[in-house]
C-alpha cells in the first residue's frame, strides 16, 4: 500500500520533470515532423496517396537526382568519418597524453575555434585559399567533379574537428588514473596502454561520434549551400540530400519550389536517416558497452 | 488569497494593454500608408533609399515607401510563398516571364488594366508580365544588354581593333593569347554562376544563327528541334571562347571574371550593361562591343533582356497607394532619375532619356540599326520540369569547362525537352 502511493507520487513527478523538456520536444520535434508526413500525401491540397513518392522514386529525373543525392551522402560521410575521426582521437589523446606539456587548454581553444566560425566565413576563406586564381593551389579543386565534393567534405571535418575532438577529450580525462597507473606498474608501454586500455574505456563514446557524424553528413546542407548554392555543381556533383530537398521544396532560380514534393522528399531522408541509426545502434552500439570497472 | 491574486493578475494584465491599444491608436491616427516594395536588387539599397524613395515622398507626404529586397536568388521561392501565405509586400518586382506568370495565374497581381501611363510603354515590352490574352500586369521598368566590355589600353598596347565578326574575334582572341601577357576573354566557370554561360554568352552570340526571335518561336512551337544545325552553330561559336578562357576555368566564379577585368589582368569580358558601375568605374579606359557577327555584312542583333518591372500584390490593403506610385514609376521623371541612378538599366518607355554615364550609353548605342531579339527559351519551355533554364545553363557550364562538344550539350538539351514538352515531344 505504501509503496503503491510512492510509486504513483514518483511517477507523478517524474511527469512533472520531464513534462516542459516533453512540451518543447512534441512541439518542435514530432508535431513538424508529423505535419511534413502528412503534407506529402498531398498536391496542391488535394490528397493524392503515394503520388509523390512514386514521382520521386520513378520519374527519370527525379529518381536520378534522389540516388545521385544518396550517394553523395555516403561519400560524404564515410570521408567524413574515416578522416575526422582517428584524427580528432590523435588530437584528444596528445592533450591528455601528458606529453604536452604546456599550454593544453590553449591548444584544446585553438583546435575549437573553426566550429564557432560561420559556415559562410569558412566556405569563402576555404574557396580563397584553393582557388587558382588567388590561393595556394594551381588545379580547380572546387570546379572539377571528381575532386568538388571531397573538397568540400574535408572544409567541413575541417570546421567541425572540435567536437568529436572534445568528446573525445573529456571521456579520456574521465578514465581513472589508478587503471593507468596500476597497468604502468605492470609494466605496458603508452601505446599498449592506449590500444588496450583507453580505446575500450571510450568505445561508447567512439560509437556516438560515428552516429552523430552518420546524422550531421546527411542532414549536411550548410556548407555546400554556401559555396554552390541550391544546385550544387559542377554538373549536381556536390548536391546532396540536404540540398536536393531545399531546391525542391523551396526552389532554386527559375524552378519554383513545390511543398508537397519537398515534404516527400524531406520524409524519404528521415527514413534513410532513421534506418542507418536503427541499424547502428541494433549491431553495433549494442556490443559497444563500456567495459565494467 | 486566490481570488486576490487573481484580480492582481488581471489589474497588471490591463495595465499593459490599456497603454499599448492607446500608443497603437494613436500611432495608426499618426502614421501615413507605407507601402513596402519587394525586390532582388539588394545592390540598389541604397540608390532606393536615398535618391528614389525621397523623392516620391515629398511630393506625396502621405505615404511612406520602405525598400525591402530579399536575395536574387531565394527571391523566387520565397516570393511565391509569401504569396500563398499572403505576407508578400505591397509592390513586387517581377521577373519577366516565368515567376511572373505564375503569379498571375494564381490570381496573385493586380490586374493593372487602365493604368495611367501604361500608354507609355510599346506591347512588346509589356509581352513578359502580360497573361496570355496581353492584360497587363507589372509596369516595366529596366531592360538590360549582353555584350563585351574590352580593355582599350590593352587594345593599344597590342594594337587591336573591335573586332566586328566571329572570324574577326577569334583572330583577336589569338592575337591576345600569343602575347601571353594577357587573358583573352573572362566569362564565368562555376556552376553557382552557370547562369552567366547562357545569358551572356549562348543568348549573345546564338540570334545570329537562330535568327533572332524566330528560332526562338520554332522551338516554342517545335518546328525545329534544338539539334537542328542553326542552334549547334549557335553552342559551337560559344564553344570557340574554350580556348582563351583564364586557367582553371572551372573554378573562375562571376566575380572572380569582374576582378580579373578590372584589374587589367584580362582583355575582353562578356558581360551585361548592369555591371557597368563595376567593369567601367571612373577613370577607367574601358569600351563596349555586341555580339560579333556570323560573316561580314550581317546585321547585327542586340539582345534586350526585360530586366524588371512593378507590379502590386493583389491581397495588399494599400491597392490605391500602390497604383499611385506605379502610375509614377510610368513618368519620364522617374525613367530619367532611374537610368542615371543605375547605369546600364534602361528604361522601358518611349521617352527620350538622356544618360550621362558615357558606358551606358554606349551600351544603349549599341541597339541602334540592330535588330533587337530576346532571349529564346525563357517563356514556354520554362513552364515545366526540368525546366529550360536550368537544364541549358548546367549544360554549358558543363560544356564549357570539360570536354563535352557543343553536338552532345544540344542532345541533351534536346532529349530533356522532348521528356515533358509538349510541342517537341516525339511523335
Amino acid at each position: 500500500m505504501q509503496s503503491k502511493t510512492l510509486a504513483r507520487r514518483r511517477r507523478r513527478q517524474l511527469l512533472l520533470f520531464t513534462s516542459p523538456a516533453l512540451a518543447f520536444f512534441l512541439l518542435f520535434a514530432v508535431f513538424p515532423l508529423l505535419s511534413t508526413i502528412y503534407i506529402s500525401f498531398y498536391q496542391e491540397d488535394v490528397f493524392v496517396g503515394l503520388e509523390n513518392f512514386v514521382f520521386l522514386f520513378t520519374n527519370d529525373e527525379a529518381s536520378e537526382r534522389l540516388l545521385y543525392a544518396f550517394l553523395h551522402n555516403c561519400q560524404f560521410f564515410l570521408i567524413a568519418a574515416s578522416i575526422q575521426l582517428p584524427t580528432a582521437l590523435f588530437m584528444a589523446a596528445l592533450l591528455t597524453s601528458g606529453r604536452v606539456r604546456r599550454m593544453t587548454s590553449f591548444y584544446r581553444t585553438l583546435l575549437f575555434i573553426p566550429t564557432t566560425l560561420s559556415v559562410v566565413i569558412v566556405g569563402f576563406i576555404w574557396r580563397l585559399i584553393i582557388s587558382p586564381l588567388w590561393g595556394i593551389v594551381d588545379y580547380p579543386l572546387l570546379g572539377e567533379k571528381l575532386t568538388a565534393l571531397p573538397t568540400i567534405t574535408l572544409m567541413s571535418v575541417w570546421q567541425y574537428m572540435g567536437i568529436p575532438m572534445v568528446f573525445l577529450y573529456s571521456a579520456l580525462l574521465s578514465i581513472p588514473s589508478n587503471i593507468i597507473e596500476a597497468a604502468q606498474v605492470d609494466g605496458a608501454s603508452d601505446l599498449r596502454i592506449f590500444f588496450r586500455i583507453k580505446i575500450p574505456l571510450i568505445a561508447p563514446q567512439i560509437g556516438i561520434i560515428t552516429i552523430l557524424t552518420f546524422i550531421w553528413t546527411f542532414n549536411g546542407f550548410d556548407i555546400i549551400y554556401a559555396l554552390n548554392g541550391g544546385m550544387p555543381g559542377p554538373d549536381y556533383a556536390t548536391d546532396v540530400l540536404g540540398t536536393l530537398f531545399y531546391r525542391t521544396f523551396f526552389g532554386w532560380g527559375a524552378d519554383l519550389g513545390n511543398q508537397n514534393l519537398g515534404a516527400a522528399t524531406a520524409t524519404v531522408i528521415f527514413f534513410i536517416i532513421l534506418l542507418g541509426t536503427a541499424v547502428y545502434f541494433a549491431t553495433v552500439q549494442r556490443r559497444l558497452k563500456a567495459s565494467q570497472l | 488569497m486566490k481570488s486576490r491574486s487573481k484580480s492582481l493578475v488581471f489589474v497588471v494584465g490591463l495595465s499593459l494593454i490599456i497603454p499599448a491599444t492607446i500608443v497603437s491608436t494613436t500611432a495608426v491616427a499618426a502614421t501615413k500608408t507605407t507601402l513596402t516594395i519587394d525586390s532582388w536588387r539588394t545592390d540598389d539599397s541604397k540608390i532606393w533609399k536615398e535618391v528614389i524613395i525621397p523623392i516620391y515622398e515629398k511630393a506625396n507626404p502621405g505615404v511612406k515607401v520602405v525598400w525591402a529586397p530579399s536575395p536574387s536568388n531565394e527571391y523566387d521561392s520565397a516570393l511565391s510563398l509569401r504569396m500563398k501565405s499572403k505576407t508578400a509586400a505591397d509592390i513586387v518586382m517581377c521577373r519577366p516571364y516565368g515567376l511572373t506568370k505564375a503569379l498571375i495565374k494564381d490570381k496573385h497581381l493586380t490586374n493593372l488594366t487602365g493604368l495611367p501611363g501604361l500608354t507609355n510603354f510599346t506591347k512588346q515590352s509589356m509581352q513578359s508580365w502580360a497573361d496570355a490574352k496581353g492584360v497587363p500586369f507589372c509596369v516595366p521598368s529596366a531592360s538590360v544588354g549582353a555584350g563585351f566590355y574590352y580593355n582599350k589600353n590593352i587594345f593599344k598596347e597590342l594594337k587591336l581593333t573591335v573586332p566586328k565578326t566571329q572570324a574577326e574575334f577569334i583572330a583577336v582572341l589569338e592575337k591576345i593569347k600569343k602575347n601571353g601577357k594577357y587573358t583573352p576573354l573572362v566569362a564565368t566557370g562555376t556552376s553557382a554562376d552557370s547562369w552567366m554561360l547562357d545569358q551572356m554568352g549562348l543568348q549573345l552570340v546564338g540570334p545570329y544563327y537562330w535568327k533572332g526571335d524566330a528560332g526562338g518561336v520554332a522551338l516554342d512551337n517545335g518546328t525545329r528541334k534544338v539539334t537542328d544545325p542553326e542552334y549547334v552553330a549557335a553552342f559551337e561559336a560559344l564553344a570557340s571562347w574554350k580556348p582563351y578562357l583564364p586557367k582553371a576555368f572551372s573554378s573562375v566564379s562571376y566575380s572572380d571574371a569582374e576582378q580579373l577585368f578590372i584589374l587589367g589582368r584580362a582583355a575582353i569580358a562578356a558581360e551585361g550593361s548592369w555591371s557597368v558601375k563595376e567593369m567601367a568605374p571612373p577613370g577607367s579606359n574601358v569600351g563596349v562591343f555586341g555580339a560579333p557577327v556570323a560573316k561580314a555584312g550581317d546585321k547585327p542583333y542586340v539582345q534586350v533582356l526585360a530586366d524588371h518591372g512593378f507590379g502590386i500584390n493583389a491581397a495588399s490593403p494599400n491597392q490605391a497607394a500602390a497604383k499611385k506610385l506605379l502610375t509614377w514609376f510610368t513618368t519620364k521623371e522617374f525613367a530619367q532619375v532611374y537610368a542615371n541612378s543605375l547605369p546600364g538599366f534602361f528604361p522601358l518607355s518611349k521617352d527620350k532619356i538622356s544618360i550621362d554615364n558615357k558606358t551606358a550609353q554606349a551600351w544603349l548605342d549599341l541597339r541602334d540599326g540592330a535588330i533587337v531579339n530576346a532571349p529564346i527559351g525563357m517563356d514556354k519551355m520554362n513552364t515545366g520540369t526540368p525546366n529550360w533554364f536550368s537544364v541549358t545553363t548546367n549544360l554549358l557550364n558543363v560544356m564549357m569547362t570539360t570536354k563535352m562538344t557543343a553536338k552532345q550539350a544540344a542532345a541533351e538539351l534536346q532529349k530533356s525537352l522532348e521528356s515533358w514538352y509538349p510541342p517537341q515531344k516525339k511523335k
